[in-house]
């Protein structure tokens, strides 16, 4: 059972979210992804919510976020400051099929590691660059992150409930789609180099590929000039439509019916066949015109059900209806189990901890697992450099020289960053947390729930 | 990066263009992934019942709100550069039709099957065993193992039950919805990869397969960070031995318009703006604030309230493009909520050609985003969508049909 991209090698400096997006589903499609960080610029998510809050003995090898994202590579460190190991680069990419980089637009070119450059020592190169607004334009250097994006892809604007003002996605929405459709780019341009020995450069503005999934409403308003309105839980075709509280404390069933049919099974599944028959419901108009009083009703029967038995119920009458699940609910839902969307890594110290796949898709002639756990920081270098054929005493003097190395510097740990400024905010105890309301409870035995220790 | 190249229709060449993808599917999912073959050079044949057509076709909106199949918004953008037949493939001589045109495909992307097909020999097993490098993606809402395969499916259903609605929406009220189809765009860019991932194997064994998407699992693929909340906060300080026992904290899954005050939503004097700063962009979002105080970027959590009325101050006194502008200067991450008639109008997106004119005989000239992202060294094509079964005389002709057999076969009601 072959990965389809087994043998393809991607060198990959994006950091964050978006670009380990895109390879991180390589990396499930077999690909070989060597994740690249330079000492004094580690992935700043390494620090980022560290396992049960410890960060020790080595913080920058303990971030969860980083644990997400960066499954199934391999790490090497080379410091690009270094004209060393920016020459390093240029070496190892002629064995290398692909570069993925998410830097700020000309930053690549600044280290003489833009395309151009690349394609001197591997002509039939396929480069992405991933970007906020793209590799050109007059916003091109603009600083485009999470909320701070999302807004200007269109999303926003047809989020929200009915008339009300836009809403939040709660996913940093251009991130990870982003990383889906490079994942795809990616894969065209492989083809197409395949077919025809040629590479590509691919340009690629999360602002555009977010565009991608929102814009039928973008024709909506160029033929009847109105602005895209905000509908809340509910459709324009089918009636009732709507999110509904359930029994507990936060839990929700999402329920939409489509067909006087589908209306029908459901009262009587629910034990209300005269809702059926009843003039102000019989009709889909009926039920449109009496949607609020119908959407009343229906949480009167709601609250008292069990989300997830509610879901069985109507779903075994043919309604389409399912929980709304929270993040908890979704490790230990058991449709998805059944459909490996987790995989049990082992992160060493850290034990055993289930990661999401990033693939969705299920293929009949490989299973698209990661292959391990996220790599510690440098932890493959004297793998890789080996591979590309230098020799020990070569790797000793990258690693004495700080061109390599396991251990980032000081003001990495400190996030610099734009302006130079040390950035990173301070440890906050859970206890503040809880207090500032950014979490909600506590469960101690987690770990027992979820089979860690096993 | 070039600038991109300006060619006409007729001379562009995609990326994809030796591959053929047969198109089997209705509404969002399965045509979004057929339009990412067609919009980067696959020829994509979609076929359409006859008559009615994809049901996208009847869901608008419409230009004046006046049905029509050829006027469909949804449609149109989600079917440019697709060739349309019309065929009953339900039937003997339409199935043997379809038989004939998928000998000459690489792929297809089709909704969950019906029983139906396996009397006709059209199930994947059937035709992978006829045709064996065939690749056929299949697109449902939970896909085809598991407790709730085959289950009945809608964008809103399949939406709540993959994580992303638990976390939209206000607190104490209803979580929502996100807008535009969400579960069914990203179900077709899931397919549209895994299909891509099939077809590179198939070219180098020779073997085809069956891939399995559900938009269930493919919403649970986009969750940040709502798993590790739940399992990574101890809640003992970092001092405490590891080992002992360690619990975990659930945060609340909804914030909202503000995660907190240096990452959400705020009213501006004419709509409205997104800021998103991690603790590395917090000084360029306090300098285009004013504030001079630095610690309050490094003590943004505690000092969140003080934050977020700094934020609420500073909004109400900009419009969404001087706010933009300003963070442009600063390098702060704040965009504004871009309603379509912005998108069209950015300069921006323009200089990019990321909006581009289409003509269509009978929606006229809109504004349409062109592809996701641009190849330096091949096209993205910028044709529009078909008119039903527009086709039919080419396809058919190719495999044999001359006009007489059309007629007989429309007659019939095959076509």
């Amino acid at each position: 059972m072959t990965a389809p991209l087994e043998g393809i090698r991607v060198l990959d400096f994006t950091h964050v979210y978006v670009g380990p997006t895109c390879t991180r589903i390589l990396a499930e499609l077999g690909a070989d992804i060597v994740k690249v960080e330079g000492l004094t610029r580690i992935d700043t998510v390494r620090m980022l919510l560290a396992t049960d809050n410890n960060l020790m003995p080595e913080p920058w090898n303990r971030g969860f976020y980083y644990a997400l994202r960066n499954a199934g590579k391999r790490s090497l460190t080379i410091e690009l400051t270094s004209e060393a190991g920016r020459d390093l680069i240029r070496r190892l990419v002629r064995d290398f099929d692909v570069v993925a980089e998410s830097f700020t637009p000309r930053v690549m070119k600044g280290f003489g590691l833009d395309y151009d450059s690349l394609r001197v020592t591997k002509p039939d190169l396929v480069m992405i660059s991933l970007s906020g607004y793209g590799q050109y334009g007059p916003q091109s250097d603009w600083s485009a992150y999470g909320m701070g994006l999302e807004p200007a892809s269109g999303i926003s604007q047809i989020t929200g409930y009915i008339d009300g003002p836009p809403i939040r996605s709660g996913i940093s929405f251009t991130d990870p789609l982003s990383g889906f459709v490079a994942a795809g780019a990616v894969l065209i341009a492989l083809h197409h180099r395949r077919r025809t020995g040629v590479g590509q450069h691919i340009d690629l503005s999360e602002q555009e590929a977010a565009i991608a999934l929102t814009t039928h409403a973008l024709l909506d308003y160029q033929m009847n000039g109105r602005p895209a309105r905000r509908m809340g839980n509910r459709s324009r075709v089918a009636a009732p439509q709507g999110c509904y509280r359930c029994a507990g404390d936060d839990d929700w069933l999402a329920l939409s019916i489509g067909s006087d049919a589908e209306w029908q099974a459901f009262c009587d599944a629910i034990g209300k066949p005269d809702w059926a028959t009843d003039e102000r419901f019989r009709t889909l108009l009926a039920r449109h015109e009496n949607h609020d009083l119908l959407d009343e009703l229906i949480e009167g029967w709601t609250k008292g059900q069990d989300h997830y038995e509610a879901f069985h119920l109507l779903q075994k009458a043919g309604v389409n209806a399912t929980p709304v699940l929270n993040g908890k609910e979704l490790l230990f839902d058991p449709h998805l189990k059944a459909r490996n969307r987790f995989d049990l890594l082992d992160h060493g110290a850290q034990g055993r901890r289930p990661i999401p796949r990033h693939t969705a898709a299920h293929f009949e002639s490989f299973d698209p697992a990661p292959k391990a756990a996220a790599p510690l920081l440098g932890q493959h270098n004297r793998e890789i450099l080996r591979e590309a054929g230098l020799s020990d005493a070569e790797i000793d003097e990258l690693e004495s020289t700080g061109v390599i190395g396991n251990r980032p510097e000081m003001a990495a740990l400190a996030g610099r960053a734009v302006g130079g400024r040390a950035g990173m905010a301070r440890q906050i105890s859970p206890e503040d947390l809880v207090e500032i309301g950014a979490v909600l409870r506590y469960e101690t035995d987690y770990k027992e729930q979820l089979g860690l220790d096993a | 990066m070039t600038e991109a190249t300006e060619t006409t229709a007729e001379e562009q060449v995609g990326p994809l263009d030796v591959l053929t993808i047969l198109e089997l599917s209705e509404g969002v999912a399965g045509p979004f992934a057929g339009k990412l073959f067609a919009d980067y050079g696959a020829r994509v044949i979609k076929v359409e019942r006859r008559g009615k057509g994809d049901r996208s076709r009847r869901h608008g909106p419409f230009p004046d709100d006046v049905p029509h199949r050829e006027r469909s918004a949804l449609f149109l953008y989600l079917n440019t550069n697709k060739e349309s037949i019309t065929l009953d493939y339900e039937t003997a001589s339409g199935a043997a039709i379809l038989r004939r045109l998928a000998e000459d495909a690489d792929g297809i992307i089709e909704d969950h099957p019906t029983r139906r097909r396996e009397e006709f020999g059209l199930d994947a097993k059937s035709l992978i065993g006829r045709i064996p490098r065939l690749v056929i993606s299949q697109v449902s809402g939970f896909g085809s193992t598991g407790p709730y395969a085959g289950r009945p499916w809608t964008n809103l259903t399949a939406f709540a039950a993959g994580g992303q609605m638990a976390m939209l929406g206000d607190p104490d009220r209803e979580p929502l919805l996100a807008g535009g189809n969400q579960a069914e765009y990203q179900l077709g860019l899931h397919a549209f990869t895994a299909t891509l991932g099939a077809l590179w194997s198939a070219a180098q064994t020779e073997h085809g397969q069956v891939v399995d998407i559900g938009a269930m699992g493919a919403m649970a693929t986009t969750l940040e960070l709502s798993l590790s909340n739940f399992l990574y906060r101890n809640r003992k300080s970092r001092l405490e031995p590891v080992g002992a026992p360690s619990p975990a904290i659930q945060g609340p899954p909804r914030r909202g318009n503000q995660q907190s005050a240096a990452i959400g939503l705020y009213p501006v004097k004419d709509g409205w703006v997104g800021v998103h700063a991690m603790a590395r962009q917090m000084p360029a979002l306090l300098a285009m604030l004013g504030i001079e105080d630095a610690s309050l970027g490094e003590d943004r959590l505690r000092r969140n309230d003080e934050l977020l009325a700094q934020m609420y101050a500073w909004t109400a006194e900009v419009t969404k493009h001087e706010a933009y502008r300003l963070a442009g200067e600063h390098q702060a991450p704040l965009a504004y909520v871009h309603d379509m008639k912005d998108l069209v109008e950015s300069e921006h997106l323009r200089v990019r050609g990321a909006i581009r004119e289409v003509e269509h005989p009978e929606a006229g000239v809109q504004s349409y985003p062109r592809g996701p992202f641009t190849l330096s060294g091949s096209d993205w094509l910028e044709g529009r969508a078909p008119l039903l079964g527009e086709h039919n005389r080419e396809v058919y002709g190719e495999i044999g049909l001359g006009p007489a057999d059309l007629v007989r076969l429309r007659g019939a009601g095959v076509i």
